[in-house]
């Protein structure tokens, strides 16, 4: 349904999108993670017909967005990470405007927009101007306004940035309501437990590269089921790279004076080995973090870096 | 480029929605140009701005009667609105080729011997075909003065008239004097006409009506300093409204639907003539309510309304695409405000919108009237006076619509390009 096959784009010297390849089916959601600036929202843009692809090709439905980029456009629905309503419009002006962009008109139109204002909880405000409405209320109005033809495709750009956890509930239930009905969808997101929760495929982007995907299970196996175990002090880190070498399966990750990351299977049963060995080294231990395997250490094995960093 | 005229009409009925919904920003582009006409005559003392030209006089027949004619244009009234400018015939016509003068007129040789024959005689006046008030007024003013002749050809009759016939054809043969008889004669009956009309004419001057309207009406100055503002006020306002909705693009940006509009089949060429529609369509609805008014206030021809309305929203349509074109090219919304305002005011003040061309001194005007508004200022003046017709501006509006329909054109792939993605 969603092909990327080598998508390359430049701003000047600036490589935002370096050579990614993936594919998204009918009735499946694909996760792109990755932090602020990792090149998410400009494949969006390339995808969705904003952005000009410098290389690679991109189909949509069957539809090369290159060659044939009005059918493409008219298969995609596209939910902005920021808010893209008019605001002295009522919800029900705009529900109509954005179908009438797709194509919609007449009677079709009206009973669509009717029916999408019954799902996001609007239909008793229909006439109200979108001024008056609180962030959740817009935040689901604008996720509607892309739905109103019914796309084959969705593309989510972090949809829930700065959305109260009721208003998130609403509209990941949206998402899965549309998944349903046969869509296929793209959903950009930097929230770890958001994307292992809502998609069934992920590619880890940064600094412009996907650096893995697949299923989460798959992505799981890359991390070996290890968890990992982030320390905070004082350390000396040839000393403690020495005194690690006694222990089995013990892979450092990251490695400074003042933080050592360690994946290791079974950590919480490994922890009065592992002391023994740092105290050994001449570490002084102030804090200590377990986290079990996830995306997030998936993603920190992989950059060397935390996602929010 | 291809366009998606359903998506374009939608924006259209949006856009038109939005305006209707901030009723302020429009009453101040109308408003605005009404304040600032209303402010002009307040500094002016009230008494408008008077139009004033200069006015070539080649007088080839150099007669008391001729030169009675050129005082008529330079006392009273005429003579605040005209500087009376003694030419030779080829020179004249020469200065109104060029554009300098508002009219020329031409009073052939025998004109003061033919009128007091009461023999058929013409003055000739050629007005500057880019000047519409003051040559009118020039005009208009020879018309009276030819009635004013008529009616004392026939208040001082025959007999008088055979008598300055005698004189013309000179003394009787053998004679190199006129009889003294003759001379007693015609001494008396000037005396006795001249008291017979010192009734009428004491002082003996031409007064010029400037308006034909009833004496009782007493609106008439104003309606002659509103006539003379109405069509710089409706191309103010064009100009506020054109500024004020091409920003428009930048509100779109600031909420996102820009980008959003962008990745719809139709995209940003449809958005943009949806914006063109709505812009063309308010210019249209406010042209048509200025030239009803001004219909119904100054009694002019109903048949050019068409015409005018016509022109003024192709105008507006211009200036609008125009404008849109400069805020797309700007890098900011401050920007292209001040670069659009660097445009605007500039061009309202010496294109004739901020003060008529005939309120302008000679040179500024000239220049004014190169400028596209004051072209256009000047061709909507020559329609709304029934100057000129469909086909004599057809090539103007064609020519006009073109380059609308290109600018519209370079701000869609501009758009496409650059401003939407920065």
């Amino acid at each position: 349904m969603l092909t990327v096959s080598n998508l390359t784009k430049r701003y000047g010297d600036l490589l935002a999108v370096d050579d990614i390849s993936f594919s998204a089916p009918e009735g499946a959601i694909f996760g792109l993670l990755g932090p602020n600036g990792a090149g998410k929202s400009t494949t969006i843009g390339c995808i969705s017909g904003l952005l000009s692809a410098g290389a690679g090709n991109i189909t949509v439905a069957d539809f090369d967005t290159g060659s044939r980029p009005r059918e493409a456009k008219a298969s995609l629905g596209v939910v902005p990470q920021e808010l893209a309503l008019y605001e002295d419009l009522t919800a029900r002006e705009n529900l109509m405007y954005w179908g009438g962009a797709y194509g919609l008109r007449g009677g079709e139109l009206a009973a669509r927009a009717d029916e999408l204002l019954r799902r996001i909880g609007l239909a008793d405000r229909p006439k109200d101007q979108v001024k008056k409405f609180s962030g959740g209320m817009k935040r689901r109005l604008n996720f509607a306004c892309a739905l109103l033809h019914r796309p084959k495709v969705l593309l989510l750009d972090e949809p829930t940035v700065g959305v109260d956890p009721q208003s998130r509930v609403a509209l990941l239930d949206l998402v899965r309501e549309e998944v349903s009905l046969g869509a296929c969808v793209l959903y950009t997101t930097h929230y770890m437990e958001e994307a292992e929760t809502v998609c069934d495929r992920v590619g880890i982007i940064d600094h412009g590269r996907l650096i893995a995907q697949g299923t989460l299970p798959e992505l799981r196996k890359l991390l070996g089921e290890r968890d990992l175990l982030r320390l905070n002090g004082l350390f000396d880190p040839a000393r403690l790279a020495e005194g690690l070498r006694s222990l089995v399966d013990v892979e450092i990750v990251i490695s400074g004076t003042e933080q050592v990351t360690l994946a290791l299977a079974n950590a919480s049963q490994r922890l009065p080995s592992l002391f023994a060995v740092l105290q050994a080294a001449g570490a002084d231990v102030r804090e200590t973090t377990l986290t079990q395997p996830s995306l997030e250490s998936l993603f920190i094995k992989l950059t060397g870096k935390a996602l929010r960093e | 480029m291809s366009f998606d005229f359903h998506f374009a009409w939608v924006c259209a009925v949006k856009d038109l929605r939005r305006r209707l919904r901030d009723p302020i920003a429009m009453l101040l582009w109308i408003g605005l140009p009404l304040v600032i006409a209303v402010l002009i005559q307040s500094i002016s003392g009230g008494d408008g701005v008077r139009p004033r030209g200069k006015l070539l006089f080649a007088d080839l027949d150099d007669s008391f009667v001729s030169r009675a004619v050129a005082s008529a244009f330079s006392q009273g009234e005429l003579g605040k609105m005209f500087d009376l400018e003694p030419v030779e015939l080829e020179a004249g016509r020469k200065r109104i080729h060029d554009g300098d003068g508002s009219a020329l007129v031409v009073v052939p040789l025998g004109f003061g011997e033919a009128l007091l024959l009461d023999k058929p005689t013409q003055l000739e006046i050629v007005k500057n075909p880019s000047r519409q008030i003051l040559p009118r007024i020039a005009e208009e003013t020879l018309g009276l003065a030819a009635d004013a002749v008529f009616y004392a050809q026939r208040i001082a009759g025959d007999r008088l008239r055979k008598q300055i016939e005698t004189i013309v054809n000179g003394p009787p043969e053998g004679q190199s004097v006129m009889p003294t008889a003759f001379v007693a004669g015609f001494s008396i009956e000037i005396n006795n006409t001249i008291e017979r009309l010192s009734r009428y004419f004491d002082p003996l001057v031409l007064t010029v009506d400037l308006e034909p309207v009833p004496p009782e009406d007493d609106s008439a100055p104003r309606n002659n300093f509103a006539l003379l503002f109405f069509p710089s006020m409706l191309f103010l306002a064009l100009l506020f409204m054109a500024q004020g909705l091409s920003e428009d693009l930048w509100r779109e940006k600031a909420l996102g639907t820009l980008r959003r509009a962008t990745c719809a089949p139709g995209g940003i060429g449809a958005l943009l003539l949806g914006k063109f529609l709505c812009a063309t369509i308010l210019i249209g609805v406010v042209a048509a309510c200025g030239m009803f008014f001004a219909l119904l206030a100054f009694g002019l021809d109903w048949s050019r309304a068409p015409l005018g309305l016509l022109w003024i929203t192709l105008c507006g349509a211009f200036l609008f695409a125009g404008m849109v074109l400069i805020q797309v090219h700007a890098k900011s919304q401050r920007g292209g405000n001040l670069l659009t305002n660097s445009i605007l005011f500039p061009l309202s003040m010496i294109g004739g919108a901020f003060f008529p061309f005939e309120a302008m001194p000679d040179w500024m005007s000239s220049i004014g009237r190169l400028t596209p508004n004051g072209w256009a200022l000047e061709e909507f003046k020559r329609i709304l006076f029934g100057e000129s017709h469909f086909a004599e501006i057809a090539s103007g509006g064609i020519a006009l619509a073109v380059l609308t329909l290109f600018l519209l054109w370079w701000a869609v792939q501009r758009t496409r390009s650059a401003f939407v993605r920065a």
